[in-house]
C-alpha cells in the first residue's frame, strides 16, 4: 500500500493486509494526531487496509502551526 | 469500529470520550459538547451578542456555525493581518462563509490600526511574528467589540492552542473571551 505523509511531503510503501494502527506504529506516529484519509473518507485505526490501498495521514494542526507528525510517545 | 450512538460504521474516534462516532453523530455530540460548556461555565447568555474572532480556518469557522445553528445572534471579525496571499485567501473564506449564512461579517484592516501588517510589525519590533501579531489581534479584538456593541468575543482554539496559551504571561481583556471548541 502507499501511505502519504505530510511535512515534508513523501511517501511510504508498505505491505499489506494490515490494520492503521499497525501502520501507525510502524511509522511511529501517536494515534490521535492525524487524520487517516481513504478516498475522501476517515478511517479509525482498527480499519483493514489492503496492498492496493492508498491512504494519506494529514497532521492535526491548528492556528497556522507548523508542526509535522509527533513521533511516538512524545505528545504534539 | 462502530459508532457508540447509532451503530453504523464510525469515522471519528475519540479515545479521551472512550467513544467513536459516524459523521451525523460526531456532528451532533460536537454542538452537544459546545453548548454544554457555554451553559457550565456561563460563558453567555442567549440575549447577548457574540462577536466571533474568525481566521478562516476550521477551528473558528466551526465555532462560528455552532453558535449560529444554537441561535446566538452573532457577527463574524477577521482581521486582515496583511500577510499576502495567505490573508487574501483566508478572508474570502470568511467572507464566503458569511454569505452563505446571511449573517454579518466585520473585517478589521491590521495596518490601518497598529501602522502596518504584520510582516513589518515582526521587522519593527525584532519579535517571533506570533508575539506582535498576538498583541494586535487582542487589542484589534476588543476595540471591535466595544465600537461595536459586543458583550462578548468568542475565539475558536483547540486544547493545543490554549495549552500554548496558559504558558505565557496573561493580559486581562477588556471584553469576557472565552475559549470556543
Amino acid at each position: 500500500m502507499k501511505v502519504v505523509l505530510r511535512n515534508p511531503r513523501r511517501e511510504v510503501e508498505l505491505p499489506g493486509p494490515r490494520r492503521v494502527k499497525d501502520v501507525l506504529r510502524e511509522l511511529q506516529i501517536v494515534p490521535g494526531t492525524v487524520l487517516i484519509i481513504r478516498q475522501d473518507e476517515l478511517l479509525t485505526t482498527d480499519a483493514m487496509l489492503d496492498d492496493a490501498d492508498t491512504i494519506e495521514l494529514r497532521p492535526v494542526m491548528s492556528g497556522g502551526g507548523s508542526g509535522g507528525v509527533a513521533p511516538a510517545g512524545r505528545r504534539p | 469500529m462502530k459508532c457508540t450512538r447509532c451503530g453504523d460504521r464510525a469515522t471519528v474516534e475519540l479515545r479521551r470520550h472512550n467513544a467513536a462516532f459516524c459523521v451525523a453523530d460526531f456532528l451532533a455530540f460536537f454542538r452537544r459538547q459546545v453548548s454544554t460548556a457555554i451553559g457550565k461555565y456561563r460563558m453567555f447568555g442567549r440575549e447577548e451578542r457574540v462577536l466571533v474572532a474568525v481566521s478562516g480556518g476550521k477551528d473558528s469557522l466551526a465555532l462560528w456555525d455552532v453558535l449560529i445553528e444554537e441561535g446566538y445572534e452573532t457577527s463574524g471579525l477577521y482581521l486582515d493581518l496583511g500577510i499576502f496571499e495567505y490573508s487574501v485567501e483566508s478572508q474570502a473564506k470568511c467572507q464566503a462563509f458569511a454569505a452563505a449564512r446571511g449573517v454579518p461579517l466585520i473585517v478589521s484592516v491590521v495596518a490601518d490600526a497598529v501602522g502596518g501588517p504584520v510582516p513589518i510589525i515582526q521587522k519593527v519590533t525584532r519579535r517571533p511574528p506570533c508575539s506582535g501579531c498576538g498583541l494586535s489581534k487582542r487589542y484589534l479584538m476588543n476595540r471591535a467589540a466595544l465600537e461595536h456593541g459586543f458583550p462578548v468575543v468568542a475565539t475558536g482554539h483547540n486544547l493545543d492552542d490554549a495549552r500554548s496559551r496558559a504558558s505565557r504571561p496573561r493580559c486581562r481583556p477588556l471584553t469576557r473571551s472565552w475559549f470556543g471548541a
